[in-house]
């Protein structure tokens, strides 16, 4: 198999025209499509993708579940970085996000942002006709094991469910002082929130804080391999 | 007491299931100008407001295809509500202002909800926050911050490093830093043949929120 250098994620949902303003100005050897299973225009975008000598690939996903579009289209984008970085020439990752419902948009767009992938938008302006390709800002180095530190990670960690902080401290080790640090600077960056239970303090993972316990396994073996 | 802000496009109801939120203080809606059918949801959705005893503001978006633009006039607008519960209904709109508003809301970490197009049940996005300006060095920031005063958010290195009173190690240190996050660039000074002008990105004055 040829390597794939260029690789165009796009969410998609029934708008044809936009994904082909993105499939003619994004140029690519795979396309990956992230939608709905019962989509109508799969077969043909995926006729036409393999026409072209392109791959296709379609990822499946409930595009009105934000959590689980979280994490699948983060791990989606993980999973396709180290490919192009293995071809022969460096190649690239875009992102397009003109299509599909707000949810899965926004999904795609907070999981690129985490992963330091490049994001568009392709449309066609209603009134012109003309063909946009908007390059939404991009921040690299900003990508999630870099925004937290180890401390921070060990919390996240076992965060699946709500957790009293008491046996948080005893599984992180943290002090009272170190642990209420990270507690609240999770807090503020909307990993968790905390409430009161009678005489109990209790650290609630929002869905955000799962999606980040989800990879905080990936994430400390990364940093172990860094180190 | 929440402010609720809003993408409007042709479709008002996507608007009002937001407005049932406990203790809706005000409704701001950003809505594009020139387009009949959007001056008429606005007009509906306003009506709505003055017979719940909501205030309804408008902001016209001239060029709803212009993401930088309308990003710039979501966060000046919401800089204006500072400090107030605030919630962001993306549903209505071109998607490049949805897209704009998610990227303000991300920065500002403020919550986002969508109303689903067939049942407009509202669905929320939990918070999602991007903290860029907080991952900058002091240092860093004093060159962002010099950088967006200039005209065209460009300056010869040069000019920066000595208004910023930094040593040449320091400031290339600094500068790299930036680089590599992909804020600005650095290129040759068209104008003298050893020199060199570091220019934000575009979206540069977006990113990097004041405190």
């Amino acid at each position: 198999m040829a390597s794939i250098r260029n690789i165009l994620v796009s969410t998609y949902g029934r708008a044809m025209r936009k994904l082909n303003v993105a499939r003619k100005h994004l140029p690519h050897d795979r396309l990956v499509l992230v939608c709905d299973s019962g989509d109508a225009d799969l077969p043909t975008i995926k006729q036409n993708t393999l026409e072209r000598g392109g791959e296709f690939i379609h990822v499946e996903v409930d595009p009105y579940d934000f959590e689980k579009c979280l994490s699948t289209c983060y791990k989606t984008l993980e999973d396709l970085k180290p490919l192009t970085l293995e071809a022969p020439l460096p190649g690239s990752l875009k992102v397009n996000i003109s299509c599909g419902p707000k949810t899965l948009v926004g999904a795609m767009l907070f999981a690129a942002m985490n992963a330091g992938v490049e994001v568009y938008h392709c449309d066609v302006e209603s009134a012109t006709g003309k063909e946009l390709v908007i390059k939404l800002p991009t921040v690299r180095d900003f990508e999630i094991h870099r925004r937290f530190s180890s401390d921070d990670w060990s919390v996240i960690e076992g965060m699946s469910g709500p957790r009293e902080v008491r046996v948080l401290s005893k599984r992180t080790g943290f002090k009272d002082q170190r642990l209420e640090r990270v507690l609240s600077k999770l807090e503020r960056e909307g990993l968790l929130e905390q409430t009161m239970k009678g005489n109990t303090v209790w650290a609630q993972p929002t869905a955000i804080g799962r999606f980040y316990a989800g990879l905080a396994p990936q994430i400390n073996e990364r940093k172990v391999n860094s180190d | 007491m929440v402010t609720v802000f809003a993408t409007l496009g042709y479709v008002p109801e996507s608007v009002l299931p937001s407005l049932r939120t406990v203790g809706v203080e005000r409704l701001v809606v950003f809505a594009s100008a020139e387009d009949p059918k959007v001056e008429a949801a606005v007009s509906k959705v306003k009506d709505h407001c003055e017979k719940a005893d909501i205030p309804f503001r408008r902001i016209k978006i001239v060029k709803p295809y212009d993401l930088e633009y309308v990003a710039e006039i979501i966060k000046e607008t919401m800089d204006k509500y500072k400090g107030e519960q605030a919630i962001f209904n993306i549903t209505g709109g071109t998607k490049v202002m949805a897209a704009a508003a998610l990227i303000v809301c991300f920065l500002k970490g403020v919550p986002t909800e969508y109303a689903q197009e067939k049942t407009m049940e509202v669905i929320r996005l939990p918070l999602m926050k991007i903290d860029v300006t907080s991952q900058l060095t002091r240092r860093g920031k004093d060159i962002v911050k010099f950088l967006l005063t200039q005209k065209d958010q460009c300056a010869q290195t040069a000019k920066v490093r000595k208004a910023l009173g930094m040593e040449k190690s320091t400031f290339s240190i600094h500068l790299k830093r930036l680089k590599d996050k992909g804020l600005v660039t650095v290129e040759r000074d068209p104008r003298s043949s050893r020199g060199q002008v570091v220019r934000a990105i575009p979206t540069l004055k977006l990113l990097v929120m004041e405190d």
